[in-house]
């Protein structure tokens, strides 16, 4: 083959795999649904509060003046990370909820939940990585899933809602 | 006169901490920028204030050039590099990796603030 | 395309390394427990082409394997992939219009459909294949609707 093989780039079949395999392996470890959406939420959340660092660094991208442009920057982090370019779209009338809308979610590539799993967020880690990623940047935000394909909707849909800015905390001992 | 480093890095953060407030006081719609520098008789300190607020700072000569290009560079080539991507070290707690010593101390080394204070 | 065409294959099932029934669906239901015979019996001489293969040229082995054996009323032709999966497909003895070629096809889109059902994490390799998916790809060539 002629293609210039990147080393560092990972084939996204043995991702999707990956993936997979790590959630099964938690549900057959923690035996319940619930625990195993708890669970990717919270890995997806530590894996955003590093991530983000990295993301900076590529991107140099500066602090965002609205949530517009942290939509934007989250955009861009799904194409770099994830190779898929989802649209922003749903925003609520005061501009504090935002939605990505994915096409192909490529974690999701060959699964099919079976009938016991049908409550598990399969791709939980997606919005533990944006509350751990915009948590890094002073925004506290919520997010979740309105609609996933392998519950049967047209499109997977990741909603992102602004709670609060952070300020930076002084360290104790300090005035 | 000496002191301790812990207690010079608490003065730092003090004296950051206020610099940063007094400039948000005083531009309160200016949120990209802040504070980069200050320059006094004896030493100039320079500040890299990235968007997720870590705060890379330096204290040089008062000439030194180079410096605000050096922090960013520690920052994206050996911060994310060696502690970012290195599981063993958790956010938010003191750096020990060695690995990231060395590289800081290579990248300083390389950077023309240094090389200058020697001519 | 008049009646007989269109229901191509009346059965298609895959078996496991181990030769335990995977999946087996006809396009008659009542005729299901007929079909596990007929495709139990072409098992024999899968293992039989399996084995005189084996000895001559084993990495470039063609995993299509022909026509296995026919009787009176049925066809019955075998794939086996390198992970000793087999997969069977039987004909109408009167459907003399199938030719080779399309055979061959229907097999290597059997094999795409199984290839990515078994990539689904909740898959456990050899269990019995309840997925939807290759379900629905398997019923559209059994009715001949591609």
């Amino acid at each position: 083959m002629n293609r210039s093989v990147d080393p560092k780039k990972v084939n996204s079949e043995l991702f999707t795999l990956t993936y997979g395999a790590l959630v099964v392996q938690l549900l057959n470890d923690l035996e319940s649904v619930e625990d195993v959406n708890k669970h990717l939420d919270r890995m997806g959340y530590n894996i955003g509060v590093r991530l983000v660092e990295d993301f900076i660094a590529r991107s140099s991208a500066d602090k965002c003046y609205d949530l517009r442009e942290t939509a934007d920057k989250l955009q861009a982090a799904f194409r770099m990370y994830l190779g898929i370019s989802p649209s922003i779209a749903n925003w609520a009338p005061a501009g504090d909820e935002f939605s990505l809308m994915i096409d192909t979610n490529p974690l999701t590539e060959f699964v099919e939940l079976p009938d016991t799993c049908s409550n598990m967020r399969y791709s939980a880690i997606l919005p533990g990585m944006v509350r751990g990623a915009c948590e890094m940047v002073h925004l506290e935000v919520s997010s979740w899933f309105v609609q996933d394909q392998l519950r049967g909707d047209p499109v997977t849909e990741l909603r992102v809602k602004f709670i609060k800015r952070l300020e930076d905390s002084v360290p104790p001992g300090e005035d | 006169m000496t002191m301790s480093l812990e207690e010079e890095s608490r003065l730092l953060y003090g004296m950051l901490f206020s610099l940063k407030s007094f400039s948000n006081r005083i531009s309160p719609l200016d949120v990209q920028e802040g504070v980069q520098c200050y320059t006094t008789n004896k030493y100039k300190m320079t500040l890299f204030e990235t968007p997720t607020s870590l705060k890379f700072v330096c204290n040089t000569d008062v000439n030194a050039p180079g410096v605000n290009e050096m922090l960013q560079k520690l920052y994206t080539q050996v911060y994310v590099e060696y502690v970012i991507r290195n599981p063993e070290c958790k956010p938010a707690e003191p750096i020990t990796s060695e690995l990231f010593k060395a590289k800081l101390d290579e990248t300083v080394r390389m950077s023309p603030a240094f090389s200058s204070k020697a001519a | 395309m008049d009646v007989n065409t269109s229901k191509r294959e009346i059965c298609v099932a895959v078996i496991g390394k181990e030769n335990a029934p995977l999946y087996l669906l006809t396009a008659d239901p009542a005729a299901e427990l007929q079909f596990h015979y007929t495709v139990h019996t072409a098992l024999d001489v899968v293992e039989e082409k399996l084995a005189a293969t084996g000895k001559t040229a084993a990495d470039s082995r063609e995993l299509y394997l022909g026509a296995l054996y026919s009787t009176e009323e049925h066809r019955v032709f075998g794939y086996a992939t390198n992970t000793k999966i087999k997969f069977i497909i039987v004909v109408e003895a009167a459907n003399v219009s199938i030719r080779d070629n399309e055979i061959r096809t229907m097999f290597r889109r059997l094999h795409a459909a199984y290839t990515d059902m078994v990539c689904n994490p909740f898959y456990l390799p050899a269990r019995p294949i309840t997925a939807r998916a290759f379900d629905r790809t398997v019923r559209q060539m059994v009715t001949g609707a591609s």
